[in-house]
């Protein structure tokens, strides 16, 4: 779990730093989780990895800044194979979406016009933050 | 570009900084209710939009005063989602810490209450709140009083606090902290009323910009000593600009943003955690 999701962002932001300190501006969007946010039951390490993610990604915002902007996306539960045990269960499925404010799970492209919100400069002044794409859970 | 079907957005504090950016930035696709405390320059930055083809119904007034509330809900209550965009508010340096708080959170308390008779699917509002929202701990007997804006003696039990955090003697004095609490209550006022509209396909979220390029702001730096040292603590390197808070606010009320509710997102250049930073170190 910390291989795969802390290690692994750190890895290939090392290996892209060099391109991104060239460019005159960049930005670094990682995906963590709303388990980064609030413990959950059953989800340790999962949640610990992606705390991991979240706040290696603030310290980026400090030490790569100003050229180099860097932000957390934290999406709730997203309809990907990751989750297919989840969705493909109704009842599960059904608790899952009582959980979010707007009753329905995230799709991929929510996840993705967030990431290019803070690809571009239309983001700007926003970085070492994290953003929640999880349709309002009520224990955020 | 997307041809998308023209929304009405509301927006408050419309003659200020980050409302002109708002008005400009949502114009040009949207029309615009504007709402400013000022009469006189609501109707002259609306003459001006005007002037550049915007689509504008401009009402001048006072956020409290429940006629101006009707006018605004009844332009937005033609049964289509609606935006809105709430930038109204006073800063430490421009009011009391009684006007500051009847500002910040009991006026927009009764416009969302009136904004929720009309909410359509689909409808999304951004209020901004500020990066001061972030510097407090949450304490869970405070956020109870500040959950309740409209009960009686509201305002007394704030001044209790206040004066319970040592405010007159604080740096920024009562003012500001009258300030940090009314902003950290829009924080937790989008939590609890994004639960409620949710279910009705409706979002709400809050930015807290850290410093912007504004008059509020500057008014700020010069003013306060605590606003310089947030700009000279923001790792961004700049001061943001009202653009930079338009552009977030466009972004969280469209439907890019159709899975974020209940959510702030700091504007901030990383100010907030870069002035927490810097406060540690001088703490030793």
């Amino acid at each position: 779990m910390i291989a795969v999701n802390t290690t692994g962002p750190f890895n290939v932001i090392k290996a892209a730093l060099p391109f991104l300190q060239a460019a005159d501006k960049a930005t670094i969007v990682n995906i963590a989780s709303v388990s980064a946010l609030m413990p959950m039951a059953g989800t340790t390490g999962y949640s610990a990895s992606k705390a991991g993610v979240a706040m290696f990604t603030k310290g980026l915002a400090f030490d790569l800044g100003p050229n180099i902007r860097a932000n957390t996306i934290c999406p709730g539960v997203v309809v990907t194979e990751m989750t297919r045990y989840l969705w493909e269960n109704p009842e599960h499925t059904e608790r899952a979406k009582d959980r979010v404010a707007l009753k329905r799970l995230g799709e991929a492209e929510d996840v993705a016009r967030a990431a290019l919100f803070f690809s571009t400069e239309d983001s700007g002044f926003t970085t070492g933050t994290e953003l929640p794409v999880d349709g309002g859970f009520s224990w955020r | 570009m997307t041809a998308l079907p023209r929304r009405k957005v509301l927006i408050t504090g419309a003659a200020g900084g980050m409302g002109r950016a708002c008005a400009r930035m949502f114009g040009a696709a949207d029309d615009l209710v504007l709402t400013d405390i000022s009469q006189d320059r609501l109707d002259a930055f609306a003459n001006e939009l005007r002037t550049d083809s915007y689509n504008v119904a401009a009402h001048a007034g006072d956020m409290s005063d429940p006629a101006l509330i009707a006018t605004l809900v009844n332009e937005l209550s033609d049964g289509k989602p609606f935006a809105l965009v709430h930038t109204a508010g006073l800063s430490p340096a421009l009011g009391d810490w009684k006007a500051i708080m009847q500002v910040n959170l009991v006026a927009s308390e009764l416009l969302l209450n009136a904004l929720e008779s009309i909410l359509v699917p689909g409808s999304a509002a951004v209020l901004i709140a500020s990066s001061a929202g972030h510097m407090m701990p949450p304490v869970p007997e405070i956020d109870a009083v500040l959950a309740e804006p409209l009960s009686d003696g509201f305002l007394d039990r704030i001044e209790q606090i206040i004066v319970g955090m040592s405010g007159a003697n604080s740096q920024g004095g009562m003012g500001g902290i009258s300030y940090t609490l009314s902003k950290r209550a829009i924080h937790t006022l989008v939590q609890r009323r994004s639960q409620t509209w949710g279910p009705n396909g409706c979002r709400i979220t809050s930015i807290s910009p850290g410093m912007i390029d504004t008059f509020m702001g500057r008014s700020e730096i010069e003013n306060t000593g605590g606003a310089q040292e947030l700009l000279d603590a923001t790792p961004a390197g700049r001061i943001g600009t009202p653009m930079d808070i338009a552009m977030a606010a466009h972004f969280l009320t469209s439907d890019n943003a159709s899975f974020i509710s209940g959510t702030d997102l700091l504007v901030d250049g990383a100010g907030t955690y870069g002035i927490k930073a810097s406060m540690a170190a001088a703490q030793g």
